[in-house]
């Protein structure tokens, strides 16, 4: 069964991402790739993420799938106009790739770019809507396709953001939109995340959680200082402090295991990511019990 | 309008310029009767310059010694001040510039360009003031005094407890320096013809004052030992050994009838009472007179007219008073009712009338000069002019009796008549520009003035002072006038708006502290005088250039800064702790090589005056500003730290260097200010001289 | 108003440097409202111009005048005496040194701002950017606050992930504009409104090079 059987049949999910570099030299990222196989129902490829210029999404899209893993094509919106990204959209579907993620991206001056113009033509909510129109046959435009689309479409939703209620308004445009599951930003707030789910459960559509891997003590403080919607409890950074390297990424493994054991039952599945430690996804999910 | 520009002369049409252009006076310009431009001569003391100070006072209050002592100061009663912690002691301050000029060189003689000569028949305060402007206007002038010296009733008149003799004689050779010719012991009739003054001369200015006391023919007064006020106080200032029986009386509550009685009581009198008509309330003497007397042991008897002096042997024995149950009548006239059943005596050996003065008109009887039954010239008051063609009257002979400074005010007018008549060969009304006072302080600015309490000058106690004519009042030290001077608002000296430069951007309305500034129905800015304390925040913060300021603008300021081409120019608050690097204070030595720019407050200091004096070849400026609990007009802000730092950082794009200029806020000693100032020397050594001098060299 | 900001010195002087009979011209409208480029600006720029010029050793003359302002030819044909400098700096908005440019076709005109954005003037000397001047305006379906210039990415539908606790991803304490427009819209009442899906914008109506012509 492909990602969209799975999810819609109801079956636990397990997504996972993938970075590309920057630059032509794929080989390690292949290697992770390769790694996990078999370990998750699809992979997602970021776009140039967090504002980092790196190889195209559609190109990495294919790497994926030539190694037989089911790429989720992460398409944000800051880098192209309506007419790039509904032609990189056509391009998608060409090519075989079945999942989209609509996202709005980070602002260029996050990144290594920091001049370049951000384009924000349209953003998620729009984006939504005119996958769906792709998939029925029309442009933006409303100009007839020769041929359309069957992208199975999804968005992110942050359930740890403060406040909560724009951002909860926003999920649901997303819903009214077209987005057919949604993955979550890193989760930890556990509370939190339950009172969201029972709000979101009346959207009934399918939320993968956001699994972070902590690989230290310092990586939990950098996300709490620079990124958003993001808050690492201190439990659990008091829980890394003791270790370091090796055995700190071990302890952050562990963590993630547990994580995922306890987010099971309320949601679709888990979207675990671990920049930079892609290999070691596997054994997350061991520790979890998958 | 630069402090200089409001020297105005005496002639006419500039001082009616001055009082028309600005439509709105401060309250004490408007309470003066002569309209002297007060907030200019009192700034001038604030910023140390008291010469300048003295010579704004002189143009329109000729007599600035006497006045500073005698003059019932109007002014102050409705200073603007008074709302706040108490008005300005600007009767001091005026009694200061002249004291501490006293011995500056006399101004030099005014060219007499005018080839028409004035006489003027008495140097006393009417003529004095008449015969000044007219000498600053160019015309040659003659005064002729039948006393000798000239000052009329303040020479003769008035005691020297009250005001010392030698201080007169600087007030009129002041006037006599620019040219004046003085012709003392010379009156009228016995010594010179008044027709021939008439007819010598192109214009004739008759000021002869009012010399005669008048007594009141009740049984008695011929009695040896009844006196006449006026005689008997040119008595007391001039002979050294007059003398006074134990018991005095006197009769009358004017001004005169307390200079007497205050005098014979430094006479050696032990008792003496004073009697009048009037009630208490009533009593025209000014009210210090009453509370001083007082002090000083005179019995004051509100409502008691003369009945009979009691004689024996020829001599003054008593005398005896009825109740004067009314002064005036329905109808206001002078008709005094009395009661004679209720009655009062008094033993005396001395009984003194002080009930008023005449005029001495035995000079012009026979001559062509109309004077009524009455023995009162012929006179109209608008244009000042007797029944003869050249001839012109002014002051008490004329007017009836007044205050000196009502005196000089007629005398101003008589002036401009006679420059007019002297130019034109026209006689017309005099026109009396009466300024119309801005209004009282709003509430929300008299909370935001910073409290500065009054000073007040040093009196001896009555128990000494009454043993000898010395001067009763002292006068303010420097440092003290020039607090007191820094009191002053500048009401009527306000920001005005160039409009057609105004952006109606809100700078200056968010700026001040006050409340003054305002967008008005033409949608430009403009200010609220009633507010405004022409502190220049405004000025140097609007970025349209649209905003004057008074007498603190650019064009003295940046005189001032000009000054110096090289070494450090220090920007400082005139109304900074008085010691510190004042060099009007004689208590301070300013270091040398540097140059002292004072304004009224550094919140006035503007990027570009620090610009102007680095572009002169300074290697260093320094800027100082009072603490935040002293300084009177800022809020919040330190304006001149702000300006000081955005010059630092243009210095540095410029490649002179922000170090250059420093922010050195205040000091509490002048140790403090000067090893502040020889370390920032040192560090102006170590960087060099000005860069810009040696391309200016080239 | 229009607000710009001043180009450092350094920049200025190197535009003239070929020069030594320079006109700076301000302009009385809304740079001298922002304090960047009144006739106060155009005397500290052209004192300052002059002192560094002279620290190189080399002098240069800086005419300084003031006009209302510099996008009405009217007004510009109050600057005077303009053929006797080699080169004019501007302290007007783009659109005024633009008119300069355009009164004297063979004088070289130079920029001595940036032109920055239109804003509300907060306070004294702090301005915020209020407007784009996108040509649609929807300012009725936001609760009168603007997605196009208070949103950094100027969404339509808002907030995006990066919003962090009512301020924007792009750090520097900017408030995150689609909070606030949630907060106004619940503040009005009108949150119904806030759940409508915006359509994408018509971009065309944002440049182009527009103009208004209103002479019918």
């Amino acid at each position: 069964m492909g990602f969209k059987e799975e999810i819609q049949s109801g079956n636990f999910v397990v997504t996972a991402e993938v970075g590309p570099p920057k630059g032509t030299d794929i080989s390690e990222m292949k290697h992770h790739i390769k790694g996990l196989k078999g370990k998750v129902t699809a992979l997602n490829v970021t776009d140039n993420q967090s504002a980092v210029m790196r190889i195209c999404t559609l190109a990495v899209a294919k790497e994926i799938m030539d190694i037989g893993i089911e790429p989720i094509y992460q398409m944000t919106c800051r880098d192209r106009n309506r007419l790039g990204l509904q032609s990189d959209l056509l391009g998608a579907a060409i090519m075989g790739i079945k999942n989209v993620l609509a996202l709005t991206g980070d602002h260029p001056v996050l990144g290594d770019h920091k001049d370049a113009k951000p384009v924000f033509d349209i953003e998620s909510v729009q984006l939504l809507e005119v996958i769906n129109g792709l998939n029925e046959g029309r442009d933006m435009a409303g100009l007839e396709l020769q041929g359309a689309t069957d992208l199975f479409a999804g968005a992110i939703v942050t359930p740890e953001s403060n406040p909560l209620e724009p951002q909860f308004a926003k999920f649901e445009k997303k819903v009214s939109a077209g987005a057919k599951f949604f993955q979550t930003q890193a989760i930890y707030d556990m509370p939190k995340f339950m009172k969201f789910m029972e709000r979101a459960k009346a959207h009934d559509v399918p939320i993968l959680a956001g699994i972070l891997l902590l690989k230290s003590a310092g990586m939990a403080k950098y996300l709490n200082k620079f990124v958003a919607g993001v808050s690492v409890p201190q439990e659990l950074i008091d829980e890394l402090t003791p270790f370091k390297g090796e055995d700190a990424l071990k302890k952050g493994i562990e963590i993630a295991g547990r994580q995922i054991a306890e987010l099971k039952e309320v949601c679709a599945g888990v979207h675990v990511m671990a920049i930079g430690a892609e290999d070691r996804v596997p054994d997350i999910l061991a520790a979890a019990g998958l | 309008m630069a402090s200089e520009a409001t020297n105005v002369n005496s002639q006419s049409e500039a001082f009616e310029t001055w009082m028309t252009d600005q439509p709105l006076k401060p309250p004490c310009t408007s309470a003066c009767p002569v309209n002297a431009d007060i907030q200019s001569f009192v700034s001038l003391v604030a910023q140390g310059r008291f010469k300048e100070s003295l010579e704004a006072v002189r143009e329109r209050c000729t007599l600035p010694g006497s006045l500073g002592r005698i003059c019932h100061h109007p002014c102050e009663g409705e200073c603007r001040r008074n709302d706040v912690e108490g008005a300005v002691n600007i009767r001091a301050i005026k009694r200061f510039a002249s004291d501490v000029c006293a011995d500056e060189p006399l101004t030099e003689a005014v060219p007499k360009t005018r080839g028409k000569k004035v006489a003027v028949i008495g140097g006393g305060v009417a003529g004095l003031t008449a015969a000044y402007d007219l000498a600053k206007d160019g015309f040659d002038v003659a005064i002729y005094e039948q006393n000798d010296a000239c000052g009329g009733a303040i020479y003769t008149g008035v005691p020297k407890y009250r005001l010392p003799k030698d201080v007169v004689a600087r007030d009129v050779a002041a006037i006599e320096s620019l040219g004046v010719t003085i012709k003392i012991n010379t009156a009228v009739g016995r010594d010179i013809a008044f027709d021939d003054l008439a007819s010598g001369h192109d214009a004739v200015l008759i000021a002869i004052g009012l010399t005669v006391s008048r007594g009141i023919p009740i049984p008695g007064h011929d009695a040896s030992g009844v006196l006449l006020a006026l005689p008997f106080l040119k008595e007391a200032n001039f002979n050294d050994s007059a003398t006074i029986g134990k018991r005095v009386v006197v009769i009358g509550g004017g001004n005169v009838a307390f200079d007497v009685a205050r005098s014979a009581k430094r006479l050696g009198a032990e008792e003496v009472s004073l009697c009048c008509l009037e009630c208490e309330d009533e009593i025209p003497a000014f009210s210090w007179e009453l509370v001083e007397a007082r002090e000083e042991g005179i019995s004051i008897n509100p409502s008691w007219g003369p009945k009979e002096i009691k004689v024996e042997d020829g001599k003054v024995a008593g005398i005896a008073f009825k109740r004067c149950s009314r002064v005036f009548d329905e109808k206001g006239v002078f008709n005094p009712a009395y009661d004679e059943n209720e009655l009062l005596n008094i033993e005396a050996d001395n009984v003194v009338f002080a009930i008023g003065q005449g005029a001495d008109m035995n000079g012009f009887t026979g001559t062509s000069l109309e004077v009524d039954e009455r023995g009162r010239i012929k006179w109209d008051a608008l244009t000042l002019k007797t029944n003869l063609p050249n001839v012109f009257a002014c002051g008490e002979v004329v007017t009836g009796p007044g205050a000196a400074v009502a005196a000089m005010r007629n005398a101003h007018h008589a002036a401009t008549a006679i420059e007019r008549f002297l130019t034109t060969g026209t006689v017309g009304p005099v026109v009396i520009s009466e300024p119309v006072a801005i209004g009282r302080l709003p509430q929300y600015t008299i909370d935001a003035i910073v409290r500065k309490e009054k000073n007040h000058v040093p009196v001896i106690e009555p128990a000494e002072r009454v043993t000898s004519f010395i001067e009763a009042e002292g006068g303010f030290d420097i440092d003290t006038a020039i607090y007191e001077a820094g009191r002053c608002m500048n009401c009527g000296r306000g920001a005005e708006i160039i409009p057609e430069k105004c952006a109606a951007c809100l700078t200056c309305v968010r700026v001040c502290p006050f409340g003054a500034p305002y967008i008005s129905a033409a949608r430009v800015a403009d200010f609220d005088w009633d507010s405004c304390q022409s502190c220049g925040i405004c000025a140097a913060e609007c970025p349209g250039m649209a905003i004057n300021v008074g007498f603190n603008d650019d064009t003295l300021i940046n005189e001032r800064i000009d000054a110096a081409a090289s070494g450090v120019t220090v920007f400082g608050c005139q109304l900074g702790k008085p010691d510190i690097f004042n060099p009007a204070s004689k208590a301070t030595q300013v270091p040398p090589g540097l140059n002292f720019v004072k304004m009224m407050c550094t919140s006035r200091l503007d990027m570009r005056h620090i610009l102007r004096a680095i572009e002169n070849g300074v290697d260093g400026v320094a800027v100082m500003a009072c603490p935040d609990d002293k300084c009177r007009y800022r809020k919040d802000v330190n304006w001149a730290e702000v300006r000081a730092n955005r010059v630092k950082r243009l210095l540095d794009e410029i490649g002179i260097g922000g170090d250059r200029v420093e922010f050195m806020g205040s000091f509490d000693s002048q140790e403090a200010a000067q090893q502040a100032m020889g370390e920032f020397k040192a560090k102006l050594a170590e960087l060099g001289p000005n860069p810009l001098i040696k391309v200016m060299v080239k | 108003m229009i607000v710009a900001e001043p180009k450092s010195l350094d920049e200025i002087k190197a535009m003239v440097d070929a020069y030594d009979r320079v006109l700076m011209v301000g302009c009385g409208t809304c740079v001298e409202v922002c304090l960047t480029g009144g006739e106060r600006a155009v005397n500290l720029t052209a004192t300052a111009l002059r002192l560094a010029r002279k620290v190189d050793g080399r002098d240069i003359e800086v005419g300084e005048q003031t006009v209302i302002r510099q996008c009405d030819f009217e007004y510009l044909d109050e600057v005077r005496d303009a053929d006797e400098y080699q080169a004019i700096v501007s302290l007007a908005c783009g659109v005024g040194i633009q008119g300069i440019a355009r009164k004297f076709p063979n004088t070289p005109v130079f920029p001595g701002v940036n032109t920055t954005f239109m804003g509300f003037n907060e306070e004294y000397g702090y301005y915020t950017e209020m407007c784009k001047g996108c040509g649609e305006c929807i300012l009725h379906l936001t609760g009168g606050v603007c997605p196009v210039a208070r949103c950094a990415k100027s969404l339509l539908n808002g907030p995006c992930g990066g919003t962090n606790n009512g301020k924007c991803e792009i750090g520097g304490d900017k408030d995150c504009g689609w909070v606030l427009i949630y907060n106004k819209m619940e503040q009005l009442g009108t949150l119904d409104k806030f759940k409508e899906i915006n359509q994408p914008k018509n971009y065309g109506k944002a440049g182009n090079i527009r103009s208004m012509d209103i002479r019918k």
